[in-house]
């Protein structure tokens, strides 16, 4: 089992240097850096000396490698064009990100598999007709525009919640988070929904109603309990893209977190914050998937004799 | 062979299983299936009863509805009678239902692969049959399963084990042993060994066979293989189109043959002794199970069908208190087939 | 009764796409997602054609701001003057086209590379598949917004950053699908009769293994819609003052409090587009599934 952990981590490796590097090659792409930190009116001169300074003549890959090498051995990925130590800039807002993420999450599971379950045990009735047309209806909504909305009906227009930042702890949260969590709990319905009816089809089922098992016992216990996977595989799916793709919302709430960090970064042409900041939530999002992917093993039984090589 | 009008079917005290008259139609979106077009089945206790016929016949409709566990849309019953020792199941309450499954009458399944859960170990769900029925605590529960997991010939150990550990064989010795955790007095067999090997099928039948006598368990057992019905069965009722066509002790269906499908199923198997006649299979198809045949559902396939077999349902004649057949061929009591009479 | 029996010998017996039609139309939901993106694509043509550049797009000729809903104006004004209402159909070409585009991409190169890789197994699968993983592994957003970074702000830069992103996602379809019908014995048969490889692949191996990827191209385009608005919104996508939905719900922010009608007809367009795509796509996937399972 051990072995199989640590050839996943080992593994991860390589594919992290790899996506590093395209982050970096595309980012090198957008301009010179040196001319981003003295502004427009500095004279050839003194671009060229601080290009020297920083390193910017090099190759590609020497260039990579030193960056790497930071980063790896000193925790250091360079400063931005504040002068500001990207690492820590990043590592203070990422709890941010990390607690909108784990508030959004939990609502969608709340809402979703309750609702899914629901609609499939009473297919093809007016409940599973309801549920369905919701949350096919709620998967098509922009999470921004929801938040867009609520924002004018709740706090500009009642004034219960504030508008913007984290200021107001609990307060603050709720807004972002329940407009994250609309699509993602519709998603999450509909294939709850879905892998209740296959399990609700199978054979195993059958027997256990032979036994005498009742209806209840049955789809909670016997249904949900083999359901429940692929459900868990969506949730941490929508999890790792949470955390690397609430840009959007957090811009729109502005909220302290990485995705309106990159995209302000990207906006003033703040490069290394940039390639820092995707760097960083790539790593840290392939991570947690790998995380998940090894609970899976706990999970599911015949996983776990695979990767204890029965 | 004369017919022995006399010989009423009275209803006989050692009946654990009677069905009357029973009708079963499945709704689906495409089409109407008759699946169970009016049978009369009786179980006795502690004897085994085959049923028998191809795929489609309503073999498994009608097992299924014993333990109503016609999935519900889009089936449908649509008449007859359905008594468990004695009790009415289409009257039970859903409690009553659940106390019945499993304690009186339990099932094994066609296909040992899907039939478990693949995320409980099978020692869980034997002991969840027990402890649904049983008075007993949790850890009683797992040592009477393990027992059971014994008594089908695997270690007890192995209770802490998942489905996927085990062969197909093995599965369905797991099958049995849930069926049978509750001392059932009934059993439904439904073509327990198909899907196994030939060798494991023998030791499972085997299994069955003693565990049936252990217990004393009446059972039902489905099959199409002729050579399992004369291993195990004492009655056998043939099934087609979803009616009985003939039913009787395995001697009478065997060495008395009187229906022409019976008879087609026998000529069906190669003749080991002349290994270089030609097969003799049935002609034409499996009849069609959208029609709800108001005539005999066999005739176009049947070698001595004549006009009035399009004309009405067979009547069922009795040849003895046990031997019945549903052809019209035999209004003619001269009437002979084949099997049985090529000597003259 | 001889209808269900003798279906298969009739003369006139339905081709595979009037089989799936037919299985589509069954299904309500997908019908009038259908007609609603229909109508969607038309409004888009017929915009192009009677919306005026200058008033309404540029802004030009600066009257009537910020006007509430009315007769003269069905979704009312914006801050330069110009009818939302217009602004709102011509957006629809910007949000089709990025989201077909965009989905083409990724579906051309996703699915050939992770076709190749299905077919051919071996070190080539393994190449491939390391590669689409690497690239799996960068969140779709920031791939995008690296390559927008990287390139610039322009339409044809959103829809390549959209298309890249994705593509992965269709490799890793396309290679399941190719392998599980590669197995299969007609592809054989085909081999065995010499038949080149990459005649094997496109006549054979492809048509069927499509299946999967239709349904999954449908939900794509959804995705990239909204993938388009989002950067639009943030300034990164299509460049104002051209009226995409998600710029038109960024150009109404400074307005929330004052006009808040202004922010609920451009995301309201994206959620109808992309219900009706939705819709769509359920339809299509079980309009394709009896074929494949049943």
């Amino acid at each position: 089992m051990w072995k199989y952990i640590l050839k996943r981590i080992l593994f991860l490796i390589p594919i992290m240097l790899l996506s590093s590097f395209i982050v970096y090659y595309l980012m090198s792409l957008t301009g010179d850096p040196a001319q981003a930190m003295l502004g427009e009116d500095a004279t050839e001169e003194q671009l060229e000396q601080l290009r020297e300074e920083m390193g910017l003549n090099d190759p590609l890959i020497v260039r990579y490698g030193r960056y790497i090498g930071n980063v790896v051995f000193h925790g250091d990925l360079g400063t931005d064009i504040w002068k500001k130590s990207v690492f820590d800039e990043y590592m203070a807002r990422l709890p941010y990100t990390l607690y909108l993420a784990c508030v959004s999450m939990f609502l969608t599971a709340l809402i979703s598999v309750p609702l899914g379950i629901i609609a499939a045990v009473r297919q093809n009735k007016w409940e599973d007709f309801v549920l369905s047309a919701l949350a096919i209806a709620g998967m098509s909504i922009p999470n921004f525009w929801l938040g867009l909305l609520l924002m004018i009906k709740f706090a500009l227009q009642l004034g219960w919640l504030p508008t913007s930042g984290a200021e107001d702890g609990v307060l603050s949260l709720i807004l972002p988070a329940f407009c994250t969590a609309v699509p993602n709990a519709a998603l999450i319905t509909r294939m709850t929904r879905s892998s209740m009816l296959d399990c609700i089809r199978a054979d195993y089922l059958r027997t256990a109603r032979a036994k005498g098992v009742k209806e209840g016992k049955i789809v909670l216990k016997h249904a949900l309990g083999n359901a429940i996977i692929p459900i868990l595989t969506s949730m941490s799916n929508q999890f790792a893209i949470l955390i690397g793709g609430s840009v959007v919302v957090e811009t729109v709430f502005a909220w302290p977190g990485v995705g309106s960090l990159i995209i302000n970064a990207v906006k003033a042409k703040n490069t290394n914050m940039v390639t820092g900041g995707i760097i960083m939530t790539t790593v840290f999002v392939a991570v947690i998937l790998l995380l998940v992917d090894l609970l899976y093993a706990f999970l599911d039984p015949r996983i776990k004799a695979q990767y204890q090589g029965k | 062979m004369e017919e022995n009008k006399d010989v009423l079917k009275t209803d006989q005290p050692d009946c654990v299983l009677e069905i009357k008259d029973l009708s079963i139609r499945y709704d689906t979106d495409d089409a109407r299936v008759y699946a169970v077009n009016g049978i009369d089945l009786k179980l006795k206790k502690q004897t085994t009863l085959g049923l028998v016929g191809e795929t489609g016949a309503g073999k498994t409709t009608t097992v299924l509805s014993l333990l109503r566990l016609v999935p519900d849309p889009p089936g449908v019953i649509t008449g007859g009678e359905i008594l468990v020792n004695g009790n009415d199941v289409m009257k039970l309450s859903r409690k009553e239902l659940s106390a019945m499954r499993g304690k009186e009458i339990a099932m094994i399944f066609q296909d040992p692969m899907t039939s478990l859960n693949p995320v409980m170990t099978v020692g869980d769900q034997i002991a969840e049959s027990i402890m649904i029925h049983e008075n007993v605590s949790k850890e009683e529960a797992f040592k009477m399963a393990q027992k059971m997991l014994e008594t089908v010939g695997i270690s007890g150990d192995r209770a802490v084990e998942y489905p996927h550990q085990f062969s197909g064989g093995m599965k369905q010795r797991v099958d049995i042993a849930i069926a049978l955790a509750c001392h059932p007095n009934i059993l439904i067999a439904d073509e327990p060994t198909t899907a196994l090997d030939v060798t494991i099928q023998a030791q499972v039948l085997k299994l069955m066979k003693d565990l049936k006598d252990q217990f004393q368990t009446s059972m039902i057992m489905i099959t199409h293989d002729l050579g399992i019905v004369a291993r195990t069965c004492d009655e056998v009722a043939v099934m087609y189109a979803g009616r009985i066509v003939e039913e009787g002790t395995l001697e009478e269906i065997f060495k008395k043959t009187m229906h022409p499908y019976t008879e087609g199923l026998f000529n069906s198997l190669p003749n080991m002794k002349d290994r270089s006649s030609k097969l003799k299979p049935i002609k034409g198809l499996i009849s069609d199970p959208t029609v709800d045949y108001q005539y005999c559902a066999f005739a176009d396939r049947c070698p001595y069908a004549s006009d009035k077999c399009w004309q009405e349902v067979p009547e069922k004649r009795y040849y003895s208190e046990t031997h019945m057949v549903m052809c019209s061929a035999y209004d003619d009591p001269q009437f002979h087939i084949a099997r049985g009479h090529e000597n003259g | 009764m001889s209808k269900k029996t003798n279906a298969a010998a009739q003369p006139g017996r339905k081709t595979q796409g009037q089989l799936i039609w037919h299985q589509f139309k069954k299904n309500k939901g997908a019908v009038i997602g259908l007609i609603a993106f229909l109508a969607i694509v038309g409004l888009a043509i017929i915009a192009l054609f009677i919306v005026d550049y200058d008033t309404q797009i540029a802004g030009m000729l600066i009257k009537d701001k910020l006007q509430k809903p009315s007769a003269a104006h069905i979704f009312g004004t914006d801050h330069l003057g110009r009818d939302v209402f217009l602004r709102v159909i011509y957006g629809a070409h910007y949000s089709l086209l990025i989201g077909f585009l965009g989905t083409g991409v990724s579906v051309l190169f996703g699915t050939l590379i992770g076709a190749v890789a299905g077919y051919f197994g071996g070190k080539l699968e393994w190449f491939i598949m390391r590669l689409v993983d690497v690239l799996m592994t960068i969140p779709t957003m920031l791939m995008a917004t690296c390559v927008v970074a990287a390139f610039g702000i322009s339409i044809t830069n959103l829809i390549l950053a959209i298309g890249i992103s994705t593509a992965p996602h269709f490799a890793r379809t396309a290679r399941a699908s190719v392998m599980t019908v590669r197995g299969n014995e007609y592809v054989e048969a085909a081999k065995a009769i010499g038949t080149n490889d990459f005649v094997i692949m496109f006549k054979h191996v492809m048509p069927n293994a499509l299946s999967p990827i239709i349904v999954q191209a449908t939900n794509r385009v959804a995705t990239c819609i909204i993938a388009a608005a989002s950067f639009s919104f943030l300034g990164l996508g299509v460049p104002s003052p051209l009226p995409e939905w998600g710029a038109m719900l960024s150009d109404a922010k400074p307005f929330m409090r004052t006009q808040p009608y202004l922010m609920i007809f451009p995301g309201l367009a994206i959620m109808i587009t992309v219900l009706a795509l939705n819709l769509i796509g359920d339809g299509l996937r079980d309009a394709l599934d009896p074929k494949l399972k049943r």
